[in-house]
């Protein structure tokens, strides 16, 4: 004899939920644990992507420029250039063209970083720089890789960025 | 099935019902307290955030000292060399050599004391940024060997992200400032020939200052010098020359040009730092 009908379920139940129970926790643990495993490569991952970025924009930021076309840049960093080119100067469209032709890398087929530089001109109006001002780069804007901070002639903080935009 | 098989399955589910719990709990509770879930390494991550988090300021304190020390370059030679007036006096706002009596060149160690204080207050003005973000650190300033150099007191100190974890960034600096102040030693030259143009006809003078001028401009090359207000070389000794035995100069280094915003236009340019001084004849 195999016992009453309440001691047969009783049987086949407590395995069961055993299992269930078992597998339930394993899979918590692994998402836990695994989750957390993911993430931390994420992070990684993301983390040296960032600090590629960042010793990028330092190091162009640094750099002299040496134009070959307007020897009046040589001996001044990025930054000085930039520095000058957020304020509006008779200039401007020298300063720009150098520093657009200057940073801009070609990373492969597809992406190339460039440099914004956001500030406060006479009249206190946002401005972009002027590669900004390209329509046909600005629809391929991709992301706001880094950004960072220098200061201006006047006294004031300009937000540069490192950006990827993706070619047409 | 036993009972002793009955109590080894109760007993297994009990205590993975106990553990599933136990461990439900301890993460619902972090997340209803709405803490991030902070997984192994992630301080070392935010650490090395912080590290370039510090290079981005020490970036942003050199680039300040640059400016600044353009700037005191423009001041400096806008003032003739001194900190503000001259010992021998001011002509019309041009800082004097020489009067009657005394000599007043400024020396090299003027020079540099000079354009350390103008430097002081300029860089001052940009620390206000970066005070701004709780960055401070306080200076000495030194000039040697043509830099200007900032030895910071105090170190930039980085401590709210991470507990028990702080960076502590020296903001230290060294300026290239890379403007010769032997040109002065070339003007003191032009002065003291042009000296001896008074023991000359009176009419005579101005040839007299005139040769000596293409002399020196002939020796030094990069230097160019023009009378009275710096806007050309054909400017005329003035009319009240005579009367007043006082000539203003003005010379520039035809191959140093500096960034200089001019606050009153609101624009910003390359330019060249205008010597200005006035010497009695």
């Amino acid at each position: 004899m195999f016992g009453s009908a309440k001691g047969q379920i009783q049987l086949y139940l407590d395995p069961l939920i055993a299992i269930a129970l078992i597998v339930l926790f394993l899979g918590f643990i692994y998402l836990q644990f695994g989750g957390a495993t993911r993430s931390i490569q994420g992070q990684v991952v993301e983390f040296k992507e960032e600090l590629d970025n960042e010793e990028f924009l330092l190091g162009l930021l640094k750099s002299p420029i040496l134009d070959k076309d307007s020897k009046i840049f040589a001996g001044f960093s990025l930054a000085d250039l930039i520095a000058m080119s957020v304020h509006r100067t008779e200039f401007e469209a020298d300063v720009d063209a150098v520093v657009y032709n200057s940073i801009k890398r070609k990373t492969d087929a597809e992406w190339r970083f460039i440099v914004n530089a956001e500030g406060y001109t006479k009249g206190y109006q946002y401005y972009p720089s002027a590669a900004f001002r390209d329509p046909e780069l600005v629809k391929g804007l991709r992301s706001v890789v880094s950004e960072t901070q220098i200061p201006s002639l006047d006294g004031k903080e300009i937000k540069v960025s490192l950006v990827l935009i993706k070619k047409k | 099935m036993n009972k002793k098989a009955v109590m080894v399955i109760t007993l297994m589910v009990v205590g993975v019902v106990i553990a599933f719990i136990a461990f439900s709990v301890v993460n619902l509770s972090d997340d209803l307290a709405g803490k991030s879930v902070s997984y192994i390494g992630a301080k070392e991550l935010t650490i090395a955030r912080l590290q370039m988090r510090s290079q981005e300021d020490l970036l942003f304190v050199d680039q300040s000292a640059r400016l600044a020390a353009y700037k005191s370059v423009f001041n400096l030679a806008d003032l003739g060399g001194f900190r503000a007036s001259s010992p021998c006096g001011v002509y019309d706002n041009y800082n004097l050599w020489n009067n009657k009596t005394d000599k007043c060149y400024p020396t090299k160690t003027e020079l540099g004391e000079a354009l350390v204080n103008d430097f002081r207050f300029n860089f001052n003005q940009y620390r206000s940024l970066l005070q701004k973000r709780n960055l401070l650190a306080s200076y000495t300033y030194f000039y040697k060997d043509g830099d200007i150099i900032g030895v910071a007191d105090t170190n930039f100190i980085y401590d709210k992200p991470v507990k028990d974890f702080i960076l502590s960034v020296n903001p230290s600096f060294r300026e290239k400032i890379d403007f010769d102040f032997d040109v002065f030693n070339g003007l003191q030259e032009f002065i003291v020939s042009i000296d001896k143009c008074p023991e000359l006809q009176q009419a005579s003078i101005s040839q007299c200052v005139q040769t000596r001028m293409t002399q020196f401009t002939m020796k030094y090359t990069n230097i160019n010098m023009t009378y009275d207000d710096c806007k050309g070389t054909d400017v005329k000794i003035p009319d009240d020359f005579d009367t007043k035995g006082v000539l203003k100069f003005c010379a520039i280094v035809q191959d140093k040009k500096y960034p200089l915003y001019n606050a009153d236009l609101k624009v910003a340019g390359l330019n060249h730092p205008l010597i200005r001084f006035a010497v009695t004849i």
